[in-house]
């Protein structure tokens, strides 16, 4: 299993593709499936389109839309941030599975694997666990 | 050790700290919901004794990490003058926390219903939810702690002091002041210092001893403090004076320069100076420090790590090992000033409180618990 450290600066989208990339080509497996593990309650894993940073922002917005960072959640013992972040993680998920076909990370042209920060800045970790047919 | 319980209350408190740090850490999280922390504009901490010398100490902790206008009142202050004259409006944007271990030390029932009535909010920190300073309060954070032979008191204290810190690190997590690591990183630093206080009281005795004799002898003591230290300086007045009596005196650094200064005897009033480390008043310290050198005075000054500019005073430093932020220092500072208190006088046969006998008899007066209260 690999290990993708990750110091996030700000709440947001964190572009870990050529991570991801590396440590597949680092596994030597030519053949096989890339999972790629978030173990943290107030973050994500997603695909998204690294093509226009603007994008990013349109994304942000619709999560805190759909989930606001309000002062009345019932999970108080943290802070407003972290509650928000909870059901953002839910809702986004902790995990992707992607392809692998001859060394090859076989995600589109226009996707890029993204680690999705609810709660930032914090110090976080992505685990990628390389299997081969 | 001998009968010497509140030397017994000193030396436990790294063990207080195990006891009953995490759960308070716990409950300071949930005590006041998020909208009331994000509402709060003032913060009044008050109390009687040493419980309103806790909420002194823990003021700038407030004003620091929280950004919240804080000011510890006296009870009667803040509830015969300020409840009285008008507090800052909104009122219910201003959270009064009353300190009584008991919950029913009367005047600061009676501030706390005054606020209450006010339409303040309100939070006690006692051991007793059902006391009448519970029943006068919003909320309550339970300080209940392991009971040991009663002494002068040390362990209320310490942890009326802790709830407040862990209260002023929630306030300042919740408002987004730093990232919850930060917090827990606040948190994990200030539950280590229960192993530097107990390095502390365990190097600092024979030290502690030394002057224990000039003070004996001479029967008072004057202890300065700036900043939060300054209700460490209260805190070791107060504890002087009920454990054995003596004529026991606190004093801001700066005004020690005008006013303390000129008192006369000088070589028989032993002066205890307070001198943390990162000190804003640091400057101020070093300044007073020479002063009392001057003036003959037995002294000792109290310091923490590399106890720099005090290189002519080494004959009568106690120099605690340990760095910590200032807004940290009164908890490990006031353990040193209660074993001091605590090794003062006759060590096998205590008077603390003068045992209440003769005139100090209080059932002949009005106890503190007993006084009327005033809606």
């Amino acid at each position: 299993m690999y290990t993708i450290n990750i110091d996030t600066d700000r709440s947001g989208m964190f572009n870990i593709t050529e991570d991801v990339k590396r440590v597949v080509e680092e596994s030597g497996v030519k053949n096989g499936m890339a999972i790629i593990w978030n173990p943290h309650s107030t973050a994500g894993v997603t695909v998204f389109s690294p093509m226009d940073d603007l994008g990013y922002e349109d994304m942000d917005e619709e999560m805190d839309r759909l989930v606001p960072t309000r002062v009345n959640f019932k999970h108080q013992f943290d802070t407003p941030s972290d509650a928000s972040g909870h059901i953002k993680s839910a809702i986004i998920g902790v995990s992707l599975t992607a392809i692998i076909e001859d060394g090859k990370l076989m995600i589109g042209g226009s996707q890029g694997i993204f680690f999705y920060e609810f709660d930032g800045p914090r110090s976080r970790k992505c685990y990628v666990k390389v299997v081969g047919d | 050790m001998g009968n010497n319980p509140m030397k017994a209350q000193a030396l436990s408190i790294p063990q207080l700290f195990e006891d009953v740090f995490w759960r308070l850490e716990a409950d300071a999280r949930l005590v006041i919901p998020t909208p009331n922390i994000l509402n709060m504009r003032n913060i009044f901490i008050t109390g009687c004794g040493d419980s309103y010398m806790a909420g002194k100490a823990a003021e700038h902790s407030f004003l620091q990490l929280a950004g919240i206008n804080t000011r510890a009142n006296l009870a009667l202050d803040l509830s015969r003058y300020y409840a009285q004259l008008g507090l800052p409006a909104p009122e219910k944007d201003n959270l009064v926390i009353g300190i009584s271990s008991s919950g029913e030390a009367a005047r600061v029932v009676e501030a706390q219903q005054r606020c209450s009535n006010a339409n303040c909010y309100t939070l006690a920190l006692t051991s007793n939810a059902t006391s009448r300073l519970g029943k006068a309060s919003h909320k309550v954070l339970d300080c209940t702690i392991p009971s040991m032979e009663s002494s002068p008191g040390v362990r209320s204290y310490i942890v009326s002091l802790l709830a407040l810190q862990l209260l002023a690190i929630r306030f300042g997590e919740v408002k987004a002041n730093y990232t919850m690591d930060k917090a827990g990183d606040l948190r994990k630093e200030l539950f280590g210092l229960k192993d530097v206080i107990a390095t502390s009281l365990e190097e600092a005795e024979p030290k502690l001893k030394d002057f224990v004799g000039a003070v004996n002898k001479n029967q008072r003591v004057e202890i300065l403090g700036a900043g939060s230290m300054r209700a460490v300086a209260d805190f070791a007045a107060a504890s002087v004076i009920e454990a054995v009596g003596y004529h026991a005196v606190s004093q801001d650094v700066e005004e020690f320069g005008h006013v303390n200064f000129f008192k006369l005897d000088p070589e028989s009033y032993p002066t205890i100076l307070i001198a943390p480390e990162d000190a804003n008043a640091r400057s101020r310290i070093l300044e007073i420090a020479d002063s009392i050198a001057t003036l003959q005075r037995p002294y000792i000054i109290i310091c923490n790590g590399k106890a720099e500019g005090f290189e002519k005073h080494s004959e009568h430093l106690i120099v605690i090992k340990g760095e910590f932020e200032e807004m940290f220092a009164p908890v490990v500072y006031s353990s040193v000033v209660a074993l001091f208190a605590s090794l003062l006088g006759d060590q096998e046969k205590p008077s603390y409180f003068r045992n209440g006998a003769g005139v100090y008899d209080e059932s002949k007066v009005v106890r503190p618990n007993e006084s009327k209260i005033e809606i």
